[in-house]
């Protein structure tokens, strides 16, 4: 893959993320933008597998500023690539609702958030914290993540730290796109003492005194009905202000 | 008032370009003119044409601008009281402009620029916590709450609706009619009722008159446990409470109830605990995580996880003991060196069956415990004999989930003989198991000390257990309510001693008004049943609330509301963070009539003329009760500078009071302060220095530790403070709201559990827009917002007809809530799971639809430890 000389991104380690939002308020804060839909840093998090055998997946999803920004094309001259650092701007004197409902049709991640789902709804996304960067400071999200789960700098930079990885587990296709980002996906677990999941859900479906049914089966445990869990997958192109707020919203209070 | 999001919407209406929110706000755009020719063709890639490229310089320069004006001040996160959480608070950097908070960094004091410490500075300078202290989600979003509409900015007194009773009207008053009231009110109290008949009083001690309670909310379980098994408070030890880095020594990292990437340590949410944990686990540190929910820290920090039904630690944990007595495998040498022997072996007598406990004479075999805590033998098995043989094992048992309920000592106390049992106690990679609590590294930095000539208390409360009191802490409501019993002689005194927790022969309390601190605990939302606190308070004279949130629940049931800073806004104090020391300034100029703590103790000491007892510095001080109050911020600010000339001076530091100000921190060097991570006990074991008996209450004497307490074996509990009895050695007594009660069980079959929010701390900050974008509830009094949930395993909704999205009914005899349910395969089969801290928010039908967790709860559960009971029992039904 062809990079840009002047291309910066962002690096996320998924094995390290424990879904705090702190990346999501600071930019929020920082960029001024009032509480609501309007999330340059989206932070998803779901689930896969049943119980026992259950997996948490976190996403750091501001926008990649992609090497190829197919958004740019779609926007009708409302979007530009800017050279200095590779980051992708909306000119707001120049965006109307129907170029940037475009340029969201286009991105493959959803990076351009809307106020609301009326037709005339004001958009905006995320900007690489370019001010910052023109201070020499690091984007605000990266410096205020407290698991130390990302990071920031020249794409090729990254690349020899990190590795060259820019799709995770339920992420769309990034070869066309070709995101400035490097991931670390979640790890693989060692098994440190023999657990038998067949024998425990036994065990877990009466009380302990084998008064009462707690559940009929362990089948009833491992095969959950569809709709039953609505995060069991990443959803990065909600289709709704409502369905975004809902997806990014913790599920740890 | 300047409003945060209202500055931007106005800024964004009229179309003004002041800074990157509003500008880069797309506004709809009118009809274009037909172009007759077309537009030249423009490359929005690079090279970008000329023309692009100015725009595109435009914009930027229109973003670097938008902080421009904007002064930048290092402070210190303390939610409450100033100078909380002094070892590891979280360091921001706060920028004000025209007197707003208009945004908050991390402070990068150390290691500026750099994202990733771990993988840029010395593994050395990790381990002597030379990394940055960031701060969490809700110091970023201060400004939220510091501009927060709801936000009580003046004094107000009730004009209609009834004490104790949410929806009355409020109207302003004076700061001196407020004080003046008040004052009047403890003055007349305190002749007609008595000296502890003022609950809170914030001036007790000077007034002579008080009446509080004893047990911590968090951790009274574990001081319990440390008394009667170490001799010692909570947090004691010869090296006190023991860090973090400690971690890195260990051969095996067990997180027994313990969602440390959540919970951990100070301020609940110190990120520094998870991050250090996870560079453990990186460094290839095999660790387990036993808890009945996979939680974050399941996910970042552990191999394996095993779950385990709620509240069965104490069986899961007997048969680890019993496979240790059975196998052999305990650590012989250390046993016969620190564990008391004629204890040491009445506990095997119990745990192999020799002996009885409630529920008769049982071999603990891990075949015993398996059907009660739903992990397999085998598992069981197979994990005392890694424990037994990873040496040293760094083991630690959460309170939320396991200590956090009646007979919370059983398993406090469990885990620290199984702690012992394997030897590990004392030594570097160990943690004795005091409750989760391990903290940064701690330096031995000196401290410049804010001198308000406060004379010493002249009156105080009696020696409870674990501090002066009258009454177990959450006993509050029933040291009001069965006062009335004992007045109208329905109940014998003794009686209402052994209910409450106090000792038969002290004085007893006679509550008539009181004062609630309604910051991150208003005990109208954080105390079992909160129907019952509501019900003796409205039983009382009088009651203050000092709201510093936002009209919580505590806030709305007072005659008065005091509206109390926030910390941007409260006076100087000094912090310490790891090897310096930084200053928290007076940011802002508190909002309304906001004032701090301080100033509302010396203002009401002054109104009950002991303002020269309480700070002969500051009572010359004239009550000012509007902002800004010039007189005392000068006043303060000077015994600041004071301070630190003065410990300047005594300790050759050069850099003058002027520059400390401008930069915000003084960091000593760190190497002679660089010391190995410190465990607690460590001059015991590594020493040879006697476990010491520095309690009043538990009668350890052997200068060893205790499996078993021949005090608690043979007092008649009922003259204690206790109340009621607590097991001689750890056991398994099961307690009432649990499949033990058959009868409730069939009816409420879901166990409620309650941990910690990760957005709040406690109820602190619950109705602050920006976090609530994240953590839900971004508003208060309408109907549900995004984020009310009740958490739920697949299983358990299908059985009951829900899908993730449903909006549900939470119920038991306590009360109820409406929320909605989220759907995660993350519970063990069985819970349903509520965080803490929510505010009951009443819909116009008398129903919760935010989720206080209190509503669910029960306050008449008879509770010796003094352990807060953290869960209940509860049905759900699709609404």
């Amino acid at each position: 893959m062809s990079t840009n000389a002047n291309q910066y991104g962002f690096y996320f380690n998924q094995a390290r993320c424990n879904a705090c939002h702190t990346c999501e308020v600071a930019c929020k804060t920082w960029n001024k933008i009032p509480a609501g839909p309007q999330k340059w840093l989206r932070l998803f998090k779901w689930y896969t597998g049943t119980f026992v055998d259950v997996q948490m997946h976190t996403l750091f999803a501001p926008c990649y500023h992609c090497m190829n920004p197919v958004c740019v094309d779609a926007a009708e001259g409302a979007m530009y690539k800017e050279p200095k650092y590779g980051a992708v701007l909306i000119d707001p004197d120049k965006a109307t609702n129907s170029s940037l409902k475009a340029a969201w049709e286009a991105c493959p991640y959803g990076a351009i958030v809307f106020e609301s789902d009326a037709p005339t709804a004001a958009a905006s996304k995320c900007t690489m914290c370019i001010d910052r960067l023109e201070k020499g400071l690091l984007p605000i999200c990266v410096a205020a993540c407290p698991q130390r789960a990302l990071d920031f700098g020249k794409i090729e930079d990254l690349r020899s730290k990190y590795g060259t990885n820019t799709q995770l587990e339920g992420m769309p296709d990034p070869t066309k796109t070709a995101p400035a980002v490097v991931f670390t996906p979640i790890g693989s677990r060692k098994q440190l003492v023999p657990y038998d999941t067949q024998s425990a859900l036994q065990l877990l479906s009466t009380s302990p005194n084998g008064t009462t049914k707690i559940f009929n089966s362990p089948s009833d445990v491992t095969s959950v009905p569809d709709g039953t869990v609505r995060r069991n997958k990443l959803m990065m192109k909600p289709t709704s202000v409502e369905e975004l707020m809902y997806l990014t919203v913790s599920d740890n209070d | 008032m300047l409003k945060w999001t209202g500055a931007l919407a106005g800024a964004a209406v009229a179309g003004a370009v002041v800074g990157v929110g509003a500008d880069m706000l797309l506004r709809p755009t009118p009809p274009q003119e037909v172009c007759p020719t077309p537009p030249p063709t423009i490359s929005y890639k690079p090279p970008l044409s000329p023309q692009v490229q100015d725009r595109v310089n435009t914009l930027v320069n229109g973003l670097v601008a938008s902080h421009d004006g904007e002064s930048v001040t290092y402070s210190v996160v303390s939610e409450w009281p100033p100078g909380g959480y002094l070892i590891t608070g979280r360091v921001v950097k706060v920028h004000v402009k025209n007197g707003i908070v208009t945004a908050v960094e991390p402070g990068d004091y150390v290691n500026s620029g750099i994202a990733v410490e771990d993988k840029t500075i010395p593994w050395k300078a990790v381990l002597d916590d030379q990394i940055q202290h960031r701060p969490v989600a809700r110091d970023l979003a201060i400004s939220g709450h510091l501009y927060n509409p709801r936000r009580m900015l003046y004094p107000m007194k009730r004009v209609s609706g009834s004490r104790g009773k949410m929806g009355g009207r409020f109207v302003r008053i004076s700061w001196d009619e407020a004080l003046t009231t008040i004052a009047n009110k403890m003055i007349d109290t305190q002749n007609k009722y008595g000296n502890y008949s003022i609950y809170n009083n914030p001036v007790g001690s000077w007034q002579g008159c008080d009446a509080n309670g004893w047990a911590s909310d968090s951790s009274a379980a574990h001081q319990t446990s440390m008394k009667f098994t170490f001799g010692v408070g909570y947090g004691g030890g010869s090296a006190g409470t023991a860090e973090v880095t400690a971690v890195y020594d260990a051969k095996l990292i067990v997180l027994w109830g313990w969602n440390a990437s959540v919970t951990a340590g100070d301020g609940v949410y110190n990120a520094q605990t998870g991050y250090h944990l996870r560079l453990a686990r990186e460094r290839g540190i095999p660790i387990i995580a036993i808890d009945p929910i996979f939680n974050e820290s399941a996910q970042l920090l552990a191999d394996q996880w095993i779950p385990i039904r709620v509240s069965t630690d104490v069986p899961m944990g007997l048969a680890v003991a019993n496979v240790l007595f059975k196998e052999d495998l305990y650590d012989h040498d250390f046993v016969s060196k620190w564990v008391e022997p004629n204890g040491f072996q009445k506990f095997k007598d119990y745990v192999l069956g020799n002996t009885p406990g409630p529920d008769g004479a049982i071999d603990r075999t891990p075949e015993w415990a398996a059907p009660i805590c739903g992990v397999p033998a085998d598992t069981i098995r197979a994990f005392a004999r890694l424990y037994a043989s990873s040496k040293p094992t760094y083991l630690v048992l959460g309170e939320a989930p396991c200590s956090k309920q009646p007979k919370g000592e059983n398993a406090a106390r469990l885990f620290e003989y199984l702690n012992a049992m394997t030897g590990n106690i004392g030594k570097p990679g160990t943690h004795s198991s005091d409750g989760g609590w391990p903290i940064s590294p701690v330096f031995a930095v000196k401290m410049p000390f804010i001198d308000l000539g406060t004379s010493p208390p002249t009156f105080s409360l009696p020696k409870a257990p674990h501090n002066a009191a009258l009454f177990m802490n959450w006993k509050f409501p029933d040291a009001v309510m069965l006062r009335y019993k004992v007045d109208n002689g329905q109940m014998a005194v003794k009686d209402y001693c052994n209910s409450i927790g106090l000792m038969p022969g002290q004085p007893l309390p006679n509550i008539r008004m009181g004062f609630d601190n309604v910051a991150y605990v208003t005990i109208c939302n954080q105390r079992p049943q909160t129907n019952y606190t509501y019900q003796a308070i409205s039983t009382l004279d009088f009651w203050v609330s000092l709201d510093s949130n936002s009209m919580d629940p505590g806030g709305r049931v007072g005659d008065i509301i005091l509206p109390m800073a926030v910390w941007p806004e409260n006076e100087p104090t000094f912090v310490q963070v790891a090897n310096g020391f930084f200053y928290m300034p007076r940011i802002i100029t508190p909002s309304g009539e906001a004032k701090s703590l301080t100033w509302l103790k010396v203002q009401l000491a002054n109104k009950l003329g002991i303002g020269d007892k309480f700070s002969s510095k500051l009572s010359g001080i004239a009550l000012t009760g509007t902002n800004p109050d010039s007189a005392w911020d000068t006043a303060y600010e000077n015994l600041a500078k004071d301070a630190y000339n003065k410990w300047a001076s005594a300790n050759s530091v050069s850099m003058s009071w002027d520059d400390f100000r401008k930069v915000g921190y003084y960091m000593f060097p760190i190497d002679p302060l660089s010391h190995p991570a410190s465990v607690q006990f460590a001059a015991q074991i590594q020493q040879n220095e006697p476990f010491p008996d520095t309690t009043n209450s538990a009668n350890h004497v052997s200068g060893k530790i205790e499996f078993y307490s021949d005090w608690l074996a043979t007092t008649d509990m009922s003259q204690t403070w206790w109340g009621g009895t607590i097991a001689p050695t750890a056991m398994w007594e099961p307690v009432w709201s649990n499949y033990w009660t058959p009868a409730e069980f069939q009816k409420y079959p879901l166990l409620l559990t309650t941990a910690h929010p990760m957005h709040r701390m406690h109820n602190w900050t619950d109705a602050n827009a920006l976090t609530g974008d994240v953590a839900g509830a971004g508003k208060i009094n309408g109907e549900d917002l995004v984020g009310s949930f009740l958490y739920l395993s697949p299983v358990d909704a299908v059985m009951r007809g829900i899908k993730d999205g449903d909006r549900v009914r939470v119920y038991n005899s306590s009360g109820q809530a409406i929320l909605t349910a989220l759907v995660k395969p993350t519970l063990t089969p069985g819970i349903a799971h509520l965080p803490e801290g929510r505010w009951n928010n009443l819909n116009a039908a008398g129903v919760d639809v935010r989720g206080c967790a209190n509503n669910l709860t029960y306050a008449d559960r008879k509770n010796p430890s003094s352990s807060f009971p953290h869960m209940s029992i509860c049905e759900v039904e699709k609404y």
